[in-house]
């Protein structure tokens, strides 16, 4: 299961990055693999579908690009849903993603994470929090794989405590803006996934954190 | 819509329970992934199973991988059929006209749960959670933008918080109990897994004499969460998410559908998972005065296996599970007993009446605006203002007496209360007054009482500021004389709020 929810927040972060053939070729294969997994098995496996046909029908990456700075970039200053925390929590905007940026990076410090050399991402955009959540199921499942439930279920906490903090705060108003500005497509898909996946997440993420080995 | 239902086969279903569109599966319960073949292209699944027998979790999973909504899966326990393939039969009816009225889900509704006995294999391992339905709030429903916040009072987990206007809900805390469902007066929240309409045809289809005839009929509410089985001749079971949700009204409306006899079971013996007993035990305790206070008592059974009488001759009733479904049920269960209703003060009478003292009342209109069905109202109509009351339509959910701004004066109180005369009045006027009204477009400005009250408070010494607030309404006051509106005629328009 941490497998599979690696996979999916690794997924969700390359797919709100800017396209390019590369990239859309490797979310097909990286879909592919997610599949092999029990996806039904959730109670967002629908919205993976609905993301699974429109990735399969993806119009050339040229379009696909123009629609992601419509709605995505942020640095233009006309994006219509930036992906970005600090933009969705806080009424003074300037202080707020100063705060937010430096808390998202200590999180991210702690886990022994920095960003490469040259990155063009904002510290509290939504790719870097997924791929944070991705890294700690990977965690997670490597701790499962030995057999050590204890850590498995601190770093269930730990994922819990980084929704809690950041990314489910503010991912349901980013996800309500999408929907409101695109009807259909692969951007709407993805969201509908996306938002269905980080709730459900912060919830199991609770349970496992909370779970503790029959004696 | 195609209805599947499968039938575990171990052990073997009478044969009289398996009708056409029934399949059987040899050991069902080790083997759901067999319930693919047998479903078959359908919209919605009926399953027959021995309870604590199955994995929820693997089951959910099949139907999500047939495209089948997993919280519109229904289960029947085969324990409550026995061997008797008359309530075998009655049971999948029942299941059937269930499936039928679940109108669909989505991932908001699905509540992460974890399987009751958690293995050190499945917690390695393959450890799937399964889902309960959770409730959402209808936006274009909820009654919170007119101060109502009746959800956040009474759900056990705090799972709703008030933000001002509109109230927010936390699917992370909510415990599904359904408290919130059969509390909100809107019927702005719903669980899809357990809706009114589900109720209802469930009931019919429980309750139809065609099937099993001459049977009479009881109905027992239990948890669904326990494993108890309700086998006893002539008794059926409802199993809802927490016996809690069930108001007097839903417990007892189905003695007006055909039932003879009906029970709410509390999780007494083990304790209520959720902590929330009393709440059960003051349903029974209100049911029971009504039923004695009606003549009769020997309707409300304290368990299953008490002989069941013959039912009444079912009574139409308007939405009976419905948020303001009190009132008819009374109405109806008067009739069937052909007895006097009685007064009765209870914290669960689904019904209530509200108060007002004419001497402390300004006709200022917020318990009207705050009040959620409509019992309240306040209507005006060229230089008068009327507050009425229609007990009817009252669930005694109290979100006016706090709006009131005289509380304090004793203007406005609440009984939770049964009484006779006031359902059987209909909408009386409560209070009657003159309405100022602009001098710039002629809307209303505020009740006389109210500009009386604002008077005596602001002095001689602040006369032309209410000179300025008692002659234009709050749109006029705010524009430069030259940008007022037209005059405009009015009439049954509420007093907007100071």
């Amino acid at each position: 299961m941490a497998r599979l929810r690696q996979g999916l927040y690794r997924f969700c972060a390359g797919a709100l990055l800017p396209p390019s053939p590369a990239r859309v070729a490797a979310l097909r294969a990286a879909a592919q693999l997610i599949d092999e997994q029990d996806v039904d098995a959730f109670a967002f496996a629908p919205a993976w579908r609905g993301l699974r046909a429109t990735l399969e029908t993806l119009p050339h990456a040229e379009a696909l690009a123009a629609e992601h700075v419509r709605l995505f970039q942020a640095t233009s200053g006309r994006a219509l849903c930036p992906p970005v925390e600090s933009f969705y929590l806080g009424s003074a905007r300037h202080a707020a993603a100063a705060t937010s940026a430096m808390s998202v990076e200590a999180a991210y410090r702690r886990h022994g994470l920095r960003f490469a050399p040259g990155q063009a991402y904002l510290a509290d955009e939504a790719a870097p929090q997924l791929e944070l959540l991705a890294h700690l199921c990977g965690v997670e499942a490597a701790a499962r794989e030995r057999g050590d439930a204890a850590a498995a279920a601190r770093t269930a906490a730990e994922q819990l405590a980084f929704l809690d903090g950041h990314l489910a705060r503010w991912f349901p108003i980013f996800a309500a803006g999408v929907r409101a500005a695109t009807k259909h497509g692969f951007y709407r898909a993805l969201v509908e996934l996306a938002d269905a996946f980080v709730g459900h997440d912060r919830e199991l993420a609770a349970g496992l954190a909370a779970e503790r080995l029959p004696a | 819509m195609n209805v599947a239902v499968i039938l575990c086969g171990r052990p073997a279903p009478p044969a009289a329970a398996i009708g056409p569109g029934v399949t059987i599966v040899p050991d069902l319960c080790a083997h759901p992934g067999d319930i693919a073949e047998a479903a078959g292209g359908a919209d919605r699944l009926v399953l027959g199973m021995c309870a604590g027998e199955y994995s929820l979790g693997r089951i959910q999973a099949e139907a999500r991988r047939h495209g089948i909504d997993a919280l519109g899966v229904e289960l029947i326990q085969l324990e409550d059929a026995g061997a008797d393939p008359g309530r075998l039969a009655v049971l999948v009816a029942a299941g059937v006209a269930r499936a039928r009225a679940f109108t669909g889900s989505d991932p908001g509704h699905a509540k992460v749960a974890f399987p009751r006995e958690v293995s050190r294999r499945n917690l390695v391992g393959a450890l799937r959670p399964e889902y309960r339905s959770a409730p959402r709030i209808a936006a274009d429903l909820c009654a919170a933008g007119a101060g109502c916040r009746a959800c956040v009072g009474a759900c056990p987990r705090h799972a709703y918080r008030w933000a001002g206007g509109r109230v927010e809900f936390d699917r992370a805390a909510c415990e599904p109990c359904g408290v919130c469902v059969t509390t909100c007066p809107a019927g702005a929240i719903t669980n899809p897994a357990m809706t009114p309409a589900q109720l209802e045809a469930q009931l019919w289809a429980l309750l139809d004499p065609r099937t099993a005839p001459g049977e009479a009929r009881g109905i027992a509410y239990l948890c669904a969460r326990g494993d108890r089985a309700v086998s006893a001749s002539g008794w059926y079971p409802v199993r809802v998410p927490c016996t809690a949700m069930v108001t007097a009204t839903w417990l007892l409306a189905p003695l007006l559908l055909g039932a003879g006899s009906v029970a709410l079971l509390p999780c007494a013996a083990s304790g209520c998972p959720l902590g929330l007993d009393d709440i059960s035990l003051a349903t029974l305790d209100f049911a029971g005065e009504l039923v004695r206070g009606l003549g009769v008592a020997g309707r409300l059974a304290t368990a299953p296996g008490e002989p069941v009488p013959e039912p009444w001759t079912p009574v139409p009733v308007d939405d009976p599970f419905g948020p303001v479904g009190g009132a008819a049920v009374l109405a109806g269960l008067t009739t069937a007993a052909a007895a006097t209703l009685p007064t009765l003060d209870h914290e669960r009478s689904p019904v209530g009446v509200v108060a007002i003292d004419p001497s402390a009342c300004t006709l200022c209109g917020a318990c009207a605006a705050a009040c959620p069905t409509g019992a309240l109202e306040l209507t005006i109509e060229d230089v008068a203002a009327e507050l009425s009351f229609g007990a009817a339509r009252c669930t005694g959910c109290g979100q006016c007496v706090p709006r009131c701004p005289e509380l304090r004066a004793g203007a406005i109180g609440l009984h939770r209360r049964v009484d006779a005369g006031a359902l059987a009045t209909g909408r009386t006027s409560v209070l009657r007054g003159p309405v100022v009204r602009c001098a710039s477009c002629g809307g209303p400005v505020a009740s006389g009482p109210l500009l009386d009250l604002l008077r005596d408070r602001l002095g001689p010494q602040h006369r032309a500021t209410f000179g300025a607030i008692s002659s234009r309404c709050t749109s006029c006051r705010r524009l430069p004389a030259s940008q007022e509106p037209a005059a405009r005629s009015t009439s049954r328009a509420a007093i907007p709020p100071e």
